[in-house]
């Protein structure tokens, strides 16, 4: 089919039936669509999914890794396989600057009963995590992770008051 | 019907399909693209079968975040690359539309390569030839049609279903394949989903739908009109030597015969003689079967041929364009920069930052620094290495010497402090990481 206009011809074939399926079943589809997730609400919309499955991680994460304390620490130092590994974990990273039972050297002693930063077991998982950057105590956290930081904080627990010989006490003395 | 130029001869007058029975036909340019066309899907069958290194030759895991590819292992951090092969291919085929085209489409294109390689044989193989199949179609239902168009959409079916499996090796893996097909689609349900959704895909394509993607959703053959130019080799129909054409004996001059042959094989259902059309998806079958009448009147082939349309013109023939050199500095750019990226691609990298905060620190006559090594492992093995420093006499290295193990696919900072009296003042670090030097400066307050 055409059509002419001044010498200017227009054909206007007719467009595939499957094209214009298409078109009007997305037409439909989105008409279906809107009201199933925003109108009506049935189905959870995009922001709403991911609100949930991130409250699904996050219980998933809880029982993966229980909140830390200081009595999960103390617990902690008890545990031979936990203080094993963080034994390791201090060979590796701190010995370099607390010695290797915990005397000091470039850092403070840890074995003695005086403590810069706190002595909880808490503010102890804190300082190795965060680190004390203006005395170069580097942060371990992201370095680390986590476990390790937890299980490197038990094992200096276990040097506490173990009062070996080395660099002279610095700060507070513990209760 | 006749093709016209005015309109879709594949669709109908009110919309409708208009089924294309494409003749048979032989020559040399048909055993070619059959010789390609069988390469190329043997090649995509073996592929994920070929095992370099233990995994796959290609292997583009996506629900790892892994691409395999020929033994090179990248990771989502190198989807620099892809931008690069993108690039590099598309300039390529660009070059080849200005030269000769639509090359491709012709010739290695799944969509052309499964239909005539695969699809149209098995509905010659049930249906017949062209005649035949038009003539099965006009019949009524009767048993033996119902049982030649149930062998065929079966053989179909079946061919579709290989594919899909085939299709999704390709992101699985052909082992975790076997191994879900092994175990039903309960074990992995997503996957299964998407082999029933290609699967169906390919049998919708390839079973009904056909050219009409090449002529109405493919947007490489609208391109052609933009990259080719009068010099481009396309397939042409000769018309100062065919015309005026008629049928033979009588008495008309031009060697035409106006036997339709050449629209009877067409693929895309055009009429060759009315010109180069966004149809045509340079297959060369009206080329074979018009030289086949040709010969059979001892006339020269070629009356419709590859040439390109300054020629059919009767001009001489032009290599060297401006389009043809710019379109090859840049293909000759894509290639490059993929070359040279790819090249000095490495799945690890090391980098030396200072820690955030104050420079130094003060202990006494020592000053001390503390550095950040930055390691990245992309691969997908554990990466170890070793760090050596080197430091003026009287300095020393507190903490990060030594060697150390880089999880696959991780970034990990790893701390460097070094220490030197304060009677040193500042100074140059260098760092080894394996063979990598880094370099720093250690901060010291004036003497």
């Amino acid at each position: 089919m055409s059509d002419h206009h001044d010498g200017i011809v227009e054909h206007d074939n007719h467009l595939p039936n499957w094209w214009l399926a298409t078109l009007f079943g997305t037409i439909v589809f989105a008409l279906g669509y809107w009201t199933y997730y925003h109108s009506l609400s049935v189905g959870q919309a995009q922001a709403q999914e991911l609100a949930t499955d991130q409250a699904a991680l996050a219980k998933v994460r809880e029982a993966a890794a229980p909140p830390v304390s200081d009595d999960t620490l103390l617990a902690a130092s008890k545990d031979n396989g936990t203080v094993e590994r963080g034994a390791a974990v201090y060979k590796a990273n701190c010995i370099a600057c607390h010695g290797s039972k915990g005397e000091g050297g470039v850092g403070p002693n840890l074995t003695d009963d005086y403590w810069l930063h706190g002595h909880k077991p808490m503010a102890i998982r804190e300082v190795i995590t965060n680190g004390v950057v203006e005395k170069g105590m580097l942060a371990w956290g992201n370095v680390l992770g986590a476990s390790k930081v937890n299980d490197v904080a038990a094992f200096v627990l276990t040097m506490k008051g173990t009062h070996i010989e080395g660099k002279a006490p610095q700060g507070e003395k513990a209760p | 019907m006749k093709p016209e130029v005015d309109r879709l001869y594949t669709v109908g007058e009110g919309g409708t399909r208009n089924f294309l029975h494409p003749a048979t036909v032989s020559g040399p340019h048909t055993r070619r693209r059959r010789a390609v066309g069988i390469f190329l899907m043997a090649l995509l069958a073996v592929l994920p079968f070929i095992d370099i290194g233990g995994t796959p030759a290609l292997w583009l895991d996506v629900e790892h975040r892994r691409f395999h590819v020929f033994g090179w292992h990248l990771g989502p951090t190198d989807s620099y690359l892809l931008f690069f092969l993108v690039t590099a291919i598309g300039f390529s085929l660009v070059v080849a539309s200005a030269l000769w085209g639509r090359i491709w489409c012709g010739y290695a294109c799944p969509q052309t390569v499964f239909l005539e390689g695969l699809y149209r044989p098995i509905e010659r193989f049930f249906e017949g030839s062209r005649d035949a199949q038009i003539r099965l179609d006009k019949a009524p239902w009767t048993a033996a049609k119902i049982a030649r168009k149930a062998g065929k959409l079966g053989s179909f079916a079946l061919l579709s279903i290989l594919l899909g499996h085939l299709f999704v090796a390709y992101f699985v893996s052909p082992k975790v394949l076997f191994s879900l097909m092994g175990q039903g689609p309960s074990a992995e349900p997503g996957i299964f989903i998407w082999v029933v959704c290609v699967s169906a895909l390919m049998y919708g394509n390839f079973a009904w739908f056909r050219e009409q993607l090449c002529i109405i959703i493919c947007p490489y053959g609208r391109l052609q009109s933009v990259l080719s130019d009068r010099d481009t080799v396309v397939i042409g129909y000769d018309q100062r030597r065919g015309e005026p054409r008629g049928k033979l004996n009588t008495g008309v001059k031009g060697d035409c015969i106006d036997c339709d042959r050449c629209v009877s094989v067409c693929p895309t259902g055009i009429d060759i003689r009315q010109g180069l059309q966004l149809e045509c998806v340079g297959c060369a079958a009206c080329v074979d079967a018009c030289d086949v009448v040709m010969t059979k009147l001892q006339r020269p082939t070629g009356l419709i041929r590859y040439d390109s349309q300054r020629h059919f013109d009767g001009e001489p023939r032009r290599f060297w364009r401006p389009r043809l050199v710019l379109y090859g500095a840049f293909m000759l750019a894509g290639l490059g920069a993929l070359t040279l990226t790819a090249h000095a691609h490495r799945p690890f990298a090391a980098a030396l930052s200072r820690q955030p905060g104050p420079p130094f620190v003060l202990d006494g006559d020592e000053v001390r620094n503390t550095f950040l090594l930055k390691a990245e492992n992309t691969s997908a093995e554990p990466r170890r290495f070793v760090v050596k420093v080197a430091v003026p006499q009287g300095a020393r290295v507190v903490v990060g010497e030594g060697e150390h193990t880089l999880d696959p696919d991780t970034t990990q900072r790893f701390p460097l402090v070094l220490a030197g009296p304060r009677s040193t003042g500042p100074f140059d670090v260098t760092v080894w990481v394996d063979d990598t030097e880094l370099r720093a400066r250690f901060a010291a307050p004036d003497r």
